[in-house]
């Protein structure tokens, strides 16, 4: 049948066209602090056993092969769209409240609807109630609060947050935690930098930053985005070519089935 | 003659088929561990038959990093091992993830075999171990603690063997434990389909042309036989 072609080809057209929406948001968030890319993936669908007729066959009075079944797919379908978390490059920004995780794992928030939230976005604010929220307003988990007595806050690597009080004494006012996943992967993107947990990631390792390959707090720097401009144009070449490519499929789909349809000529 | 139309007819079917083929493999450009099916042929066997002759293409396709731990392929030969409702089928796909419940498993939650059965993956020893690893000879590892090692699997004969979706195979002539020497394992890597795009457009310029011939011969036969119609009228 001719339309299998057809709709084989109008799935790898599909294909492409998801592969290339996944390309432009990578891009389009090429300087949103701690994005991570996105790569699409995809899968064959089932295949079906065809029957082939030996063109000689009754020409040469042979028996029917049994080795004549051959087996053709039906195209591909988008399996994932799955995040890269490889380490974006890390930016001094001297903002006391700016932080990047060298390493694995990410910021714990808590959202309003009382579920958790995990980020890589390091660029915090102190809200109204002293509270240290993200740049959306989410408190980070647990949550860490500045009282009107402290001046300014300095961030070890590994989380500890100690607040320079008015009078010179400084006191550690509460401890940064991570969060880390055995298959990141699988982290659901709700928006806003921020990722929840599925099936498919598991559930959050909680730990202290710089121990038990917990990655390190970097106070004064922000990660940037790991979308690197290169790779994405060459995957958008390559998609935008696969597609060409695969429309060409339903171009000689149509000529042959032209020469078909002109086989009766009188 | 009219046995000719037939003749050239089925060969038109047969280039339509063939074009299917083709047209599955440049839909697949972009799918990890899928591996090119060449179009069919057809071979005279030694009793002077003819027999449709489908061939899968092995061979190696690049290796992409995506430096993700659960992200493996195969360098050189072998197969996955997953165990799917039709039982254990075999695939060059190492996109996998750990399943709610622990598991290794591939991207429709078919668990990945290891030597020992089902690879499971204790969530305590990941809370205290520092980096979950797969070595090159396939060893899973946390810190330094072996788990488990990958199954990698030969086919006895990789042409005897039927695909299914997820680009599995399931090996029909049977498969063994493939030799240590034969594969390497790339832990953050995955492999790309085979296809080449050149190739195929090839083949789909071949496949165009050879049935542009036979409706050629269909017209020219339908001519002629419309000749020899016109014998003896008046």
């Amino acid at each position: 049948m001719p339309t299998r072609a057809l709709r084989t080809a109008a799935s790898g057209m599909y294909a492409q066209e998801l592969n290339i929406e996944v390309i432009s948001n990578n891009i389009a968030n090429i300087n949103t602090t701690g994005f991570k890319k996105n790569q699409a993936e995809f899968q064959d669908l089932m295949y079906q056993q065809v029957n082939v007729s030996p063109v000689n066959s009754s020409v040469q009075g042979a028996t029917q092969n049994s080795s004549t079944a051959i087996q053709v797919g039906n195209g591909v379908q988008p399996t994932a769209d799955e995040k890269i978390f490889t380490q974006g490059d890390v930016t001094q920004t001297n903002n006391q409240l700016d932080l990047a995780i060298q390493g694995d794992g990410f910021f714990q928030v808590l959202k309003p609807d009382g579920t958790y939230a995990y980020s890589r976005d390091g660029s915090f604010q102190v809200n109204a109630d002293g509270k240290i929220v993200t740049s959306s307003g989410y408190a980070l988990d647990p949550p860490i609060t500045l009282d009107q007595n402290s001046l300014s806050v300095s961030i070890g690597k590994d989380g500890t947050v100690t607040a320079q009080q008015v009078g010179g004494s400084s006191k550690v006012i509460g401890n940064i935690e991570l969060a880390r996943f055995m298959n990141p992967g699988g982290l659901k993107s709700l928006g806003d930098n921020l990722y929840a947990q599925t099936d498919a990631s598991g559930t959050p390792i909680i730990g202290t930053p710089n121990k038990d390959g917990f990655g390190s707090i970097n106070q004064g720097y922000l990660e940037s985005s790991n979308v690197d401009i290169v790779q994405e144009m060459i995957a958008m070449i390559a998609a935008q070519r696969a597609y060409e490519i695969n429309s060409k499929t339903v171009q000689t789909v149509q000529d042959m089935m032209t020469m078909a349809n002109n086989l009766k000529q009188n | 003659m009219i046995k000719g139309i037939y003749t050239a007819a089925r060969g038109l079917d047969a280039r339509m088929k063939n074009l299917e083929v083709i047209a599955n493999n440049l839909a697949n450009l972009n799918t990890t561990g899928f591996k090119k099916e060449m179009p069919f042929s057809e071979v005279m066997n030694q009793y002077g038959q003819t027999q449709i002759q489908q061939v899968t293409d092995f061979r190696q396709g690049d290796l992409a990093q995506t430096n993700n731990p659960t992200d493996v392929a195969i360098s050189g030969k072998g197969f996955f091992v997953v165990q799917t409702e039709n039982g254990q089928e075999l695939t060059r796909n190492g996109s996998f993830k750990i399943s709610d419940n622990g598991y290794l498993v591939d991207q429709q939650g078919n668990k990945v075999m290891g030597q020992n059965g089902a690879i499971k993956i204790d969530m305590l020893s990941f809370e205290k171990q520092k980096s979950f690893t797969i070595s090159n000879n396939g060893e899973v590892k946390f810190g330094n603690n072996v788990i488990d090692s990958l199954m990698i699997a030969k086919m006895n004969d990789q042409q005897d063997s039927e695909r299914d979706s997820g680009t599995n195979f399931s090996a029909t002539g049977g498969f063994q434990v493939a030799n240590q020497n034969d594969f390497q394992i790339k832990q953050g890597y995955l492999e790309e389909s085979n296809v080449n795009p050149i190739k195929e457009l090839e083949n789909m310029i071949q496949v165009n042309n050879e049935y542009q011939s036979a409706s050629k011969m269909i017209t020219f036969l339908d001519k002629s036989l419309d000749e020899a119609n016109q014998i003896g009228k008046v």
